[in-house]
């Protein structure tokens, strides 16, 4: 389901792409991103570049910040299954 | 301390070692110049230490992994053509004149620091290969 590592954010392979809700997660528990980013961890910069899905994190990370928000981590994260793998999987 | 105050002295460092770098070459000393690196690397070291915010993460070591990678490609690519063009040259005579020696010792020798660049490139391959790799290892 995730990149094994972490990367730029682009299209898999595949074509698919990664998406998040952490920017929603993150107002319902009414934390900034600072304040996440020094939970999980990382820099601010990283949290921003997360949910403006210009990087995707490792699993780790994943991991780190859905067990933060206290969700599984599919809650947060999810892929965009590419439109070719919806008509290849037609009969 | 905080990440700016660690940006400031490592600026403020980074200003000292080029006054002692200018002071040296001024008077000839290179011992001063030398011991002068030495602690500031080590002071530069320290303060890192002492910094208690995230500096570096994934996403910044994903960016020096690339940033690193292409330097080594096209600054390898640039010093092989003017190595190669330097060793061809000299090789052919005097088209140099009275520095023809000199430069065909400086194409060679850079011709050997890119094969140890390259030599060291692929002794990092092979570790890192090692480490994330699985080779060798049978399906369970």
């Amino acid at each position: 389901m995730f990149s094994s590592s972490p990367g730029m954010s682009e299209n898999t392979e595949r074509g698919g792409r990664m998406k998040n809700k952490i920017k929603v997660f993150r107002a319902m528990n009414d934390l900034t991103q600072e304040d996440l980013a020094r939970e999980v961890g990382v820099t601010r910069q990283t949290i921003l570049a997360i949910e403006k899905g210009k990087y995707d994190p490792s699993l780790e990370l994943a991991f780190r910040i859905s067990i933060r928000f206290g969700v599984h981590i599919e809650e947060i994260f999810s892929y965009d299954t590419p439109v070719a793998d919806a008509t290849e999987s037609e009969p | 301390m905080k990440q700016h105050t660690y940006f400031l002295l490592l600026g403020l460092i980074a200003l000292l070692e080029v006054g002692i770098f200018f002071w040296s070459v001024e008077n000839l000393e290179p011992l001063v110049m030398t011991v002068a690196v030495i602690i500031g690397v080590l002071a530069a070291w320290i303060i890192r230490q002492l910094v208690n915010e995230v500096i570096a993460d994934e996403r910044t070591h994903l960016i020096t992994e690339k940033a690193a990678l292409r330097t080594l490609q096209v600054l390898g690519v640039i010093l092989f053509s003017y190595a190669l063009g330097g060793v061809v040259i000299s090789i052919r005579g005097e088209v140099f004149g009275p520095f023809s020696y000199q430069v065909a010792r400086f194409s060679f020798l850079l011709m050997f620091i890119v094969f140890l660049m390259i030599f060291v490139y692929v002794l990092f391959l092979s570790w890192y290969e090692r480490k994330y790799g699985a080779r060798g290892e049978d399906e369970e």
